[in-house]
């Protein structure tokens, strides 16, 4: 038999069941059947259910910290508490990530790699040929507009089960209105306190090769505070895209306490040497080739690797996101397309029917 | 302060009075249990009874069973206080009307400058 229930609300157990899936088979199942039941009791208000219930994701925590599976409240990590992880630990949580959407993240891969390849070819072009009939702000606004959609999507297909995960809503322009804001300021946050450290030096006397070593401390130390600082709005900014306006600026920055550490592991790893390759590669194709096909080459290994590195930035982001909730990892995708409830309903109708008793006794 | 912190922090605490005051009727299933709460005040949500529901059975304040009535296409789980559970609902109603009278007491002298009954008065 088959019970169906409006897609939204297909999608919201779908996606419970997912996350759902450290429990065991028969505790998932109940929960599951549970409310099934409670969607078809509510009887077509289907929106108003899935806000009562909140996001998935959210349940999942709440079921897991309630004891569900035997795992008891302390099975979750408290969010703001230290969390030290080892670099495999890391990488095998952000892989975890990655793979439970993996197939919806081709498609954002897809799109982020035609926009970077045909972005950085016109740069390329565009800084070897300054009198170019293509303004350069139409190349920065094409390619800034694309990434940001791209990640927005990526967030989305990440963290929730939103379907509909490239829809510009008020959702998606608070995310890319608060990235481009948090970049702008740390950019000018920067060149500030650059500046300010600059004029310092030169006050005190320094020269020659010492002024110079002052002023790359200067600089690292700027860039490593600054660095550490966006790391931790990731979540807030995560929260942005997929609408989940109660993890604040505050809850991301106190959520984040204690487990810089193992974010920066993860970005020093996955992030930092495709951002040095992406360095080199714009950098040979301006400085070591004339303009031809060199530059079409290196505009599209440029676009690979910067694809790879905003997929792997943020899959870090969304496990540091799942750091600050407390929200499990779903399963990878393939298990999450088995649909058995419609087996499950049948085998629970044949159990009671087995039983066929007074309602006091009890299957589950 | 935060005052919405506070506020989730009083309903998490009163929520599990609610539900096992509602049980303490008879036997009921989830959505029964939210349409009986009413309004509740915001203590008891569709988000928030279910794994309520699931960690007052793991620790045996509620027994659960699932019937199937002749009509339904999706079998139902109805929640009973265990013996256990309703043992402990008649002390908790003890404690919270103590509690809430020392709370109100409170509240009121404040508004009232009154220097009267919640003085020296504790919380068994």
């Amino acid at each position: 038999m088959e019970s169906a229930l409006p897609s939204a609300a297909e999608r919201y157990l779908d996606r419970l069941e997912r996350v759902l899936w450290a429990l065991p088979s028969e505790e998932r199942s109940a929960i599951l059947l549970e409310l099934r039941g409670h969607f078809a009791a509510r009887d077509g208000n289907v929106e108003e259910t899935i806000e009562a219930l909140g996001p998935p994701d959210g349940l999942a925590r709440d079921f897991l910290a309630a004891g569900a599976g035997g795992g008891g409240p302390a099975a979750l990590p408290e969010a703001g508490t230290p969390l030290r992880l080892s670099l495999h630990a890391v990488l095998s949580q952000v892989l975890a990530t990655w793979r439970g959407s993996r197939e919806g993240l081709f498609t954002v891969g897809a799109v982020l790699l035609t926009a970077l390849v045909a972005s950085d070819w016109a740069s390329f072009t565009l800084a070897l040929r300054p009198d170019s009939a293509l303004p350069a702000w139409v190349v920065t606004l094409g390619r800034t507009g694309a990434v940001l959609l791209a990640f927005c999507a990526a967030y989305r297909l990440l963290l929730s089960s939103a379907s509909r995960a490239w829809a510009v809503d008020l959702s998606a322009i608070r995310f890319m209105g608060g990235l481009l804001a948090a970049l702008v300021l740390t950019a000018a946050g920067a060149i500030a306190v650059t500046r300010a450290a600059t004029a310092g030096l030169d006050a005190a006397g320094l020269s020659g090769g010492a002024l110079s070593a002052a002023r790359a401390a200067v600089a690292f130390l700027t860039l490593a505070a600054l660095a550490v600082l966006l790391l931790r709005i990731q979540p807030w900014l995560a929260a942005l895209a997929v609408g989940r306006r109660e993890l604040s600026l505050r809850a991301s920055w106190l959520g984040t306490r204690g487990r810089t550490a193992a974010m920066a592991k993860g970005w020093a790893v996955l992030v930092l040497p495709l951002y040095l390759l992406h360095f080199l590669l714009s950098y040979a194709a301006v400085k070591l080739f004339p303009l031809g096909v060199a530059q079409l080459a290196l505009a599209g290994l440029d676009g690979i690797v910067s694809t790879v590195m905003a997929l792997a930035a943020v899959s870090l982001n969304a496990t540091v996101f799942r750091w600050v909730t407390g929200e499990p990892t779903p399963a990878p995708r393939p298990f999450g397309s088995e649909r058995p409830r419609a087996d499950l309903i049948e085998a629970a109708r044949i159990r009671l029917g087995q039983l066929a008793g007074p309602p006091e006794r009890r299957i589950g | 302060m935060d005052i919405g912190s506070w506020q989730s922090q009083l309903r998490k605490g009163a929520a599990e009075l609610v539900v096992l005051s509602l049980l303490k009727k008879g036997e009921r299933y989830g959505l029964d249990i939210l349409e009986q709460a009413g309004g509740s005040g915001g203590v008891l949500s569709d988000g928030t009874l279910y794994p309520l529901l699931t960690r007052l059975e793991r620790e045996g304040k509620v027994e659960a069973r699932w019937t199937m009535a002749d009509d339904a296409k999706i079998p139902r789980k109805y929640y009973r206080l265990s013996g256990e559970g309703e043992a402990l609902i008649g002390e908790m109603q003890r404690h919270w009307h103590e509690f809430s009278a020392f709370v109100s007491g409170a509240i009121e002298e404040s508004r009232h400058g009154k220097r009267t009954a919640v003085r020296g008065r504790t919380i068994s």
